[in-house]
C-alpha cells in the first residue's frame, strides 16, 4: 500500500513538473484573457504581443520595435484580483518616459502613433488591489500584452 | 490497492493535469481570471528571475518580408536557398541557421503566390525543425492545410506565418531560447539578403532603402537577445555574423530630431527621434557583407 502511494505521488509530481516546468502556463494568455475585449476591426495582430508569468513586486520589461507611420493599440491584461496593471512606455534609447498609465487611473490600454521607427521599452507591473495578502504571497498570475496595428491615419 | 484502481487514479491525474494546463492557456472557463489558475510552484520563481531582465522582442520573419515586399519590390527568381539542400546541413548551429533561412524563404515565396514551391519549403522547415528539437506535431495539421490551400496565396501566407509562430512559441516555452536566437539570426540575414539582392543600384528616393536602414532596430534587439545567450557556443558562433552586420548599420548617418509626445484627437503621437540614412556606399557595403555571410551559412 505504502509502495503504491509512493509510486502515485512520484508520478503525480513527475507529470506536474514536466508540464508546468515548460512555462506554458501563460502562453497565449494575451490572445484569450481580458485583452481580447480590445479587439479592433481594421487593426492587425502584431507578433510582438506576448504573455508571461508575473508576481506582485516584480517588473516585466519588453523591448519592442514599433514602426514609423503606424498606429498601435497596446492592451494589458492579467487575472481577476491582480488588477490594476501599471505600465509605462519608455524611449528605448534615452529612457525618457513617454507615457505612464498612473496618470490615467491605470487605464488598461493605450493607442498611439509613431512617426519614425523606434524601440520602446514597455515596463509592466501588477498592483493587485483586490488580492489578499495570501494571494499576493502565493500566486503567480499571467500578464498579457496584446498589440494591434494599422497604418497611421491622421 | 489493485491494478484497476491504480490505473483509474493515474488516468484521473492525467486528466486533471492536462485540463489544468489547457485551462490556463486559454484563460477560459468559469474560473477564468481567478487566482486558482495561477501557479503556486516554487519552480516558477526561476521564470520571474528571467523576467527581471529586459526581454528583447522581434518582428517575425513573415512581418519583415511583408513590410519589405509590400512596397514596389518585385519577385526575383533564383534568390532563395534550394530546398533540396535541407538534409545536407549538419550540426545544430548550421541546421538552426538554415532553418531561419528557409522560414524567410517560405514567407517570401508565399507572399508572391508561389504556392507549389512554398510546400517544398514548408517541408524543409518541418524537416530542419525536427533536427533542432521542435516537435513535429505542430506541423502536421499545418502541412495538411498547406496542401489543401496550395492554390490560395493568402492562405499560404497565413499558414507560413502560423508555422513560424508555433515554432518560435514552442522553442520559447521549452526554454530553447538560444536555438530561437540562432534561427532568428538566419531569418534576419535572409530577409536582408532577399531585399538587398532585389535592388541592383542605390536610388536616393526609393522608400525601400529607408526600410533597409530601419532594420537597424530589430537587428539591435536581435544582437541584444543573442548576447543574453552567448555562453552557448552555437550562439557565440553567430554573434560574429551579427557584429559584422551591426558594423554596417553603425556606419549609417543619423538625423536626430527632438522627440515630441502630443495628443491629437485623444490619440498619443510620438514624433521625432532618430532616422538612419543609407548611402550608395553603405548599400554596397551591406550587400557585400550579407552576401558573404549568407554564402558561408548556406554553402554545404
Amino acid at each position: 500500500m505504502i509502495h503504491h502511494k509512493k509510486i502515485l505521488l512520484s508520478l503525480f509530481f513527475l507529470l506536474s513538473f514536466s508540464l508546468l516546468g515548460l512555462g506554458q502556463f501563460c502562453a497565449d494568455f494575451h490572445k484569450a484573457g481580458d485583452c481580447r475585449k480590445d479587439l479592433i476591426p481594421n487593426f492587425r495582430y502584431y507578433n510582438q504581443s506576448r504573455s508571461d508569468l508575473i508576481k506582485v513586486g516584480f517588473t516585466v520589461k519588453y523591448d519592442v520595435v514599433f514602426y514609423g507611420e503606424q498606429e498601435y493599440m497596446v492592451s494589458f491584461c492579467t487575472m481577476k484580483n491582480f488588477y490594476p496593471v501599471h505600465f509605462k512606455l519608455i524611449d528605448g534609447m534615452t529612457e525618457e518616459v513617454f507615457y505612464d498609465n498612473k496618470e490615467d487611473d491605470y487605464l488598461e490600454s493605450i493607442g498611439f502613433a509613431v512617426e519614425k521607427t523606434r524601440r520602446i521599452l514597455v515596463e509592466i507591473e501588477i498592483l493587485a488591489h483586490q488580492a489578499s495578502d495570501k494571494e499576493i504571497e502565493e500566486y503567480y498570475p499571467c500578464i498579457g500584452m496584446f498589440i494591434q496595428f494599422r497604418e497611421y491615419q491622421e | 490497492m489493485n491494478l484497476k484502481i491504480l490505473t483509474f487514479v493515474l488516468v484521473l491525474i492525467y486528466i486533471c493535469v492536462f485540463s489544468a494546463c489547457k485551462f490556463s492557456k486559454s484563460g477560459e472557463g468559469e474560473l477564468a481570471g481567478s487566482p486558482d489558475d495561477s501557479s503556486t510552484l516554487e519552480t516558477l520563481k526561476g521564470e520571474l528571475e528571467i523576467l527581471n531582465n529586459i526581454l528583447f522582442l522581434l518582428p517575425s520573419p513573415g512581418e519583415i518580408v511583408e513590410g519589405f515586399f509590400n512596397s514596389d519590390l518585385e519577385y526575383k527568381p533564383g534568390l532563395v536557398n534550394s530546398a533540396e539542400k535541407k538534409d545536407s546541413y549538419l550540426g545544430s548551429r548550421s541546421q538552426a541557421l538554415n532553418l531561419g533561412i528557409y522560414v524567410t524563404d517560405l514567407a517570401y515565396l508565399a507572399k508572391f503566390g508561389l504556392t507549389g514551391e512554398s510546400v517544398d519549403y514548408f517541408e524543409a522547415v518541418r524537416s530542419l525543425s525536427t533536427q533542432v528539437g521542435v516537435s513535429t506535431e505542430i506541423f502536421e495539421s499545418l502541412m495538411e492545410r498547406a496542401r489543401t490551400n496550395i492554390s490560395d496565396p493568402d492562405s499560404m501566407v497565413l499558414i507560413s506565418n502560423e508555422a513560424c509562430n508555433e515554432m518560435f512559441a514552442f522553442l520559447e516555452t521549452s526554454r530553447k531560447e538560444s536555438t530561437l536566437a540562432i534561427i532568428s539570426a538566419g531569418a534576419y540575414i535572409e530577409s536582408l539578403y532577399l531585399v538587398l539582392e532585389t535592388r541592383e543600384e542605390f536610388m536616393e528616393d526609393d522608400p525601400v532603402f529607408e526600410q533597409i536602414s530601419e532594420m537597424k532596430y530589430p537587428f539591435d534587439n536581435l544582437l541584444s537577445m543573442a548576447k543574453v545567450y552567448e555562453e552557448d557556443e552555437n550562439v557565440a558562433g553567430i554573434i560574429k555574423y551579427l557584429n559584422l552586420i551591426n558594423q554596417t548599420f553603425e556606419q549609417l548617418a543619423v538625423d536626430e530630431t527632438e522627440t515630441t509626445v502630443t495628443k491629437k484627437d485623444g490619440k498619443l503621437v510620438i514624433g521625432g527621434g532618430a532616422e538612419f540614412n543609407l548611402t550608395a556606399e553603405n548599400f554596397m557595403e551591406m550587400k557585400s557583407a550579407i552576401r558573404s555571410i549568407r554564402a558561408e551559412i548556406t554553402t554545404i
